[in-house]
């Protein structure tokens, strides 16, 4: 019985910890909204937000090429399994590189074929100033 | 019986995690999507306090 609370202990422990942690990277995000709408209703444009714009192709193909790199590393160490003679060469344990491998490719190729209509339609405009604040 | 709890308190646990990882992405979409509401309608109906 006792084996019963201690995973319900640090299991719970565990989701309170993790709940803070998401609950304060929640909290920051409502804030920036704030902020962003009090910029906005006095004309002007949170930095981050334009910024984030054109930032946001290059971090699908960055996260992208990570994943793809770090599959690539684990399929080549996972593949070690397949070297001792009595196991068989390939095996599903090779997925365990294979999928965050396939991931990583994914991503490059819908950062890649997005490019020419999303980077385009996320370039902040050069009026990026209302048109009733010009003088 | 032991075993039931046992598996019981797994599938709490299980459940509360996916709960708080549903939630999590559930909060920052309805706080996404209100800031564009809320931007593109101080876009259209422009900003009125010069």
């Amino acid at each position: 019985m006792s084996s019963v609370f201690e995973i319900l202990a640090v299991g719970l422990a565990a989701t309170a910890f993790f709940g803070v942690v998401l609950g304060f990277i929640a909290f920051m995000r409502w804030l920036r909204y704030k902020e962003t709408i009090e910029l906005a209703q006095r004309g002007l444009i949170h930095p981050l937000h334009e910024a984030r714009a054109t930032r946001r192709m290059n971090r699908t193909r960055r996260s992208g090429i990570i994943t793809a790199a770090i599959g690539a590393a684990m399929t080549l160490g996972l593949g070690t399994i397949g070297l001792d003679p009595h196991t068989p060469l390939l095996g599903p344990w090779l997925l365990g590189g294979l999928i965050p491998l396939s991931i990583g490719i994914g991503l490059i190729a819908t950062s890649r074929s997005d490019d020419g209509g999303r980077s385009a339609e996320m370039l902040p405009d050069d009026d990026s100033i209302p048109p009733h604040k010009l003088q | 019986m032991i075993e039931l709890f046992y598996h019981l308190a797994m599938m709490l646990v299980f459940g509360s995690m996916v709960g708080l990882v549903l939630t999590f992405m559930l909060v920052m979409r309805a706080i996404a999507r209100r800031e564009q509401i809320e931007l593109a309608d101080l876009m259209t109906r422009g900003v009125n306090n010069e």
